[in-house]
């Protein structure tokens, strides 16, 4: 099995911050804050989808109601990351249902985004390492253009479905992967396609609008919010391995924080990925004087990317060194 | 001292639902209290180098604090990626309040 020595100093690197026992006070699950976020988003997912339906015959009036409701539907990217960790819920079952729900809907495959997920906590900000690295430096508006559009999610989901689909991963991807697992992402790939297949077939035999305007348009509209609210959690942080310093802890408002299950306290939860989201805000309580708090929201922080993190429009060359042992 | 029961901790060291390192004749050995009852298993995760006397119990399951990988703490089976391996487990008893575990020979 691949041995992870990075992880051992994260750890000890978590320890100078805060110990075990008043970590304890945090990690307790539960799960009615995470059923309370879920549905109440659920609920906002069906509220903007009864817009779309009331703008069908409206003419233009239905492409900013689809763009609403997709904003709401790339919220639920907040507990398919939750969820991927473990610790939105103490209900195993209830945890893994909604893996898979926010999964299938937001087109992340949900067990590979685990061990993906896994590699970002453990090379966070370390270019050529972390898996999930959002616009290293030297970065350019144009790459930023680029990520903020999704247009890159995209090709590297649907990268993902069709290379795991057809039993192939990316050997940089693999390194993040044991071997004794790798049928069960194929096997995922292969399951969310015939999904996605049987819609696309459905909709064509039954000749029904319904996937494309309240799932597939609004999904592509929609998202590039939810990347926004992602270029706030690392980029312009120092690339090096400091969890004091190598993600952001924004200051915004208790709705915001709704829709992304407190992952503005970016800094606490990579901190200690154990605690659950509802108990985030409390540890920044306790701890927050020692992190990157920047007492910013997040339109001033896409503010500070704009025009302090860019070195120019177009893209410079990038020395990343590749990853060459399995983690 | 492999196949002798081996003192580990006093029970109350371990809170209910919770976990807390023992080093045994040179043995990283997590021990836990769980519904009331005391388990052990190496402390070492089968995915990385952390310690899983650092993690956090829920029910009869361990979950490393580094990736959120998951233990059954009885069986030693790997529950939830990224851990794919299970991990070691050994006998533990309780005397006079104190928790004795029988280590194997590997
Ligand atoms: S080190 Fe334990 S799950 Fe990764």
């Amino acid at each position: 099995m691949p041995h992870l020595d990075a992880n051992a100093e994260l750890l000890r690197r978590q320890r100078e911050i805060v110990d075990k026992k008043t970590l304890k006070k945090f990690t307790k699950r539960r799960d009615l804050p995470g059923l309370c976020y879920f549905f109440g988003l659920l609920a906002c997912i069906a509220g903007t989808g009864y817009l779309v339906f009331l703008s069908t015959s409206w003419g233009w009036v239905l492409w900013p109601a689809m763009l609403l409701h997709g904003i709401m539907l790339s919220h639920l990217f907040a507990p398919l990351h939750e969820t991927s960790h473990g610790t939105a819920f103490r209900t195993r079952w209830v945890n893994e249902a909604i893996l898979w729900f926010c999964g299938i809907v937001t087109i992340w495959p949900p067990i590979y985004f685990r061990y993906d997920h896994a590699g970002h906590h453990t090379y966070a900000q370390e270019p050529g390492k972390d898996p999930e690295l959002v616009l290293p430096a030297p970065r350019s508006l144009m790459e930023y253009i680029y990520y903020v559009s999704a247009i890159h999610l995209w090709i590297k989901n649907f990268g993902w479905l069709f290379r795991h689909a057809r039993g192939y991963m990316h050997p940089f991807n693999k390194q993040f992967v044991p071997d004794e697992d790798l049928w069960r992402i194929y096997l995922e790939a292969r399951i969310m396609l015939g999904i996605y297949a049987t819609l696309i077939i459905g909709s064509i035999y039954f000749q029904t609008w319904a996937v494309l305007i309240y799932w597939a348009i609004p999904t592509v509209i929609g998202v590039p919010v939810a990347r926004m609210l992602r270029v706030a959690d690392h980029t312009g942080c120092p690339e090096e391995p400091d969890l004091h310093t190598y993600a952001r802890t924004v200051t915004t408002d208790l709705v915001t924080r709704f829709f992304c299950w407190n992952m503005s306290y970016h800094c606490e939860h990579h901190l200690a990925p154990s605690v659950p989201f509802h108990q985030l805000r409390k540890l920044h309580e306790e701890v927050g004087n020692q992190m990157n708090s920047v007492g910013k929201g997040y339109i001033a922080v896409q503010w500070e990317v704009l025009t302090k993190h860019l070195s120019g429009v177009f893209p410079k060359r990038k020395k990343i060194q590749p990853l060459s042992k399995k983690i | 001292m492999v196949n002798d029961w081996v003192f580990a901790i006093s029970a109350d060291e371990v809170e209910e639902e919770d976990v807390m390192p023992a080093e045994i004749d040179g043995w990283d050995i997590a021990i836990y209290r769980a519904k009331g009852k005391f388990y052990a298993t190496h402390d070492k995760c089968t995915h990385g180098d952390a310690y899983l006397s650092e993690g956090v119990v829920v029910g009869e399951v361990i979950e490393c604090p580094l990736h959120q990988g998951r233990f059954c703490i009885k069986t030693g089976k790997a529950l939830s990626a990224p851990v794919s391996k299970p991990i070691e487990i050994f006998e533990t008893k309780l005397e006079d309040g104190k928790i004795y575990v029988r280590l194997r020979e590997t």
